[in-house]
């Protein structure tokens, strides 16, 4: 029998994991908030729908793949922090090719400014799409007969 | 065992599944962080790497001997712009704005009720005045400037006595003088100043509630001589 210790172990990568997802794909929506233009599709102003799918989407996946409440809250706050530094670097990504627009100090600064309600947005969604996933997560996997069973919730 | 056969004995399990979609959906975000990441990139390019090379010729017609300006007569400014674009988008060159200064000789003298303002201008040789013979700014039909190409528009003003009177008076006065001091009107230092618009064409409109940055990131302002006021 496997003690708690290394069970918590094993749920920090995948904790870490899950919220780079939660990163990427919040990250991915301020920028294109910010930047319609050059997001995809582009577009002259930002497509409403289109985020909160992607936000959906993103959450309620991730919170399918989260053992539990816990590792949720984690995955959450670590990934708003992983959303901008997603959608800074993506401001940045001009660096990569020799081409320093503006000071790269200021683009943290800029992208808070123009996308606070992306932010707040992306934690809303993500807050009630992982709730979501994980409550079909519970529903759909736990309660019926599982080949396998790993995970620290499950004794 | 091949992958698909392995992939195929893990898909029975849920939990797998699971993960087997974040992983697609991470490809997905993973391109569209990437696809949009280029695109911002390619237009940053554009806006660090378009080059503006101008040339203008001023021409006088209808002049004296020694080249002082009729009443008859006519200044011609013509511009060529070329606008070299060394980036991947598609650019278009949309509207111009422009000055261009003649020395003034008579106000440098400081001879009286010329009854016309200058800008001046200090540098290693001394104070100099210069009167502001041409401004304006037009829009053009777009001049497309294709993906690591060039464009090139010509544009020709004219000042005359009914054009302009006041200023066609204050640079007939300036070639009259430099006639007389220098023996020919026509060879007068002058200053010019560009602004052109470049639109980035392969792009949508932003929204007009957009962030002024946005709106700045379509438009590329390419700037050339010194602008005197």
């Amino acid at each position: 029998m496997a003690s708690p210790k290394p069970a918590r172990v094993r749920s920090i990568p995948r904790t870490l994991a899950l919220a780079a997802v939660l990163g990427a794909g919040s990250g991915y929506v301020i920028f294109y908030g910010v930047f319609p233009v050059t997001g995809v599709p582009a577009s002259g102003e930002a497509s409403v729908p289109l985020m909160l799918a992607l936000l959906g989407v993103t959450s309620i996946l991730v919170g399918l793949a989260t053992e539990n409440l816990s590792e949720m809250i984690f995955e959450i706050f670590i990934g708003l922090l992983l959303s901008g530094a997603v959608a800074t670097a993506m401001a940045l990504s001009p660096m990569l090719v020799g081409v320093v627009f503006v000071s790269p100090d200021s683009v943290p600064a800029f992208l808070f400014h123009y996308g606070f309600l992306l932010f707040v947005l992306g934690f809303v969604v993500d807050l009630v799409g992982t709730s979501t996933g994980l409550a079909l997560r519970e529903k759909y996997f736990l309660r019926r007969g599982r080949p396998v069973s790993f995970g620290p919730e499950r004794k | 065992m091949g992958w698909a056969a392995r992939l195929a004995t893990r898909w029975k399990y849920p939990e797998q599944r699971v993960w087997f979609l974040v992983a697609g959906w991470v490809v997905v975000l993973t391109v569209l962080v990437a696809v949009s990441s280029a695109s911002y990139s390619s237009v940053i390019l554009a806006h660090t790497s378009v080059e503006l090379a101008p040339s203008r010729t001023v021409s006088f017609t209808g002049t004296t001997a020694t080249g002082a300006l009729l009443a008859t007569g006519a200044v011609n400014l013509t511009m060529t712009l070329t606008v070299t674009n060394p980036s991947s988008r598609s650019l278009a060159l949309t509207s111009i704005a422009y000055k261009s200064w003649i020395e003034d000789l008579p106000m440098e003298r400081g001879l009286p009720n010329l009854g016309r303002t200058d800008q001046v201008l200090d540098n290693e040789t001394g104070t100099h005045y210069f009167f502001k013979a041409f401004l304006g700014s037009v829009s053009v039909l777009p001049v497309p400037l294709p993906p690591k190409g060039a464009g090139t528009l010509t544009l020709s003003f004219v000042l005359t006595r009914s054009s302009d009177v006041a200023r066609f008076g204050a640079v007939q006065n300036i070639t009259e003088y430099a006639a007389q001091v220098r023996g020919n009107g026509k060879v007068m230092p002058w200053i010019h100043w560009v602004q052109l618009v470049v639109e980035v064409r392969d792009l949508p409109t932003p929204g007009p509630d957009a962030n002024p940055f946005l709106s700045s990131l379509t438009r590329i302002v390419l700037e050339e001589g010194p602008n005197l006021g």
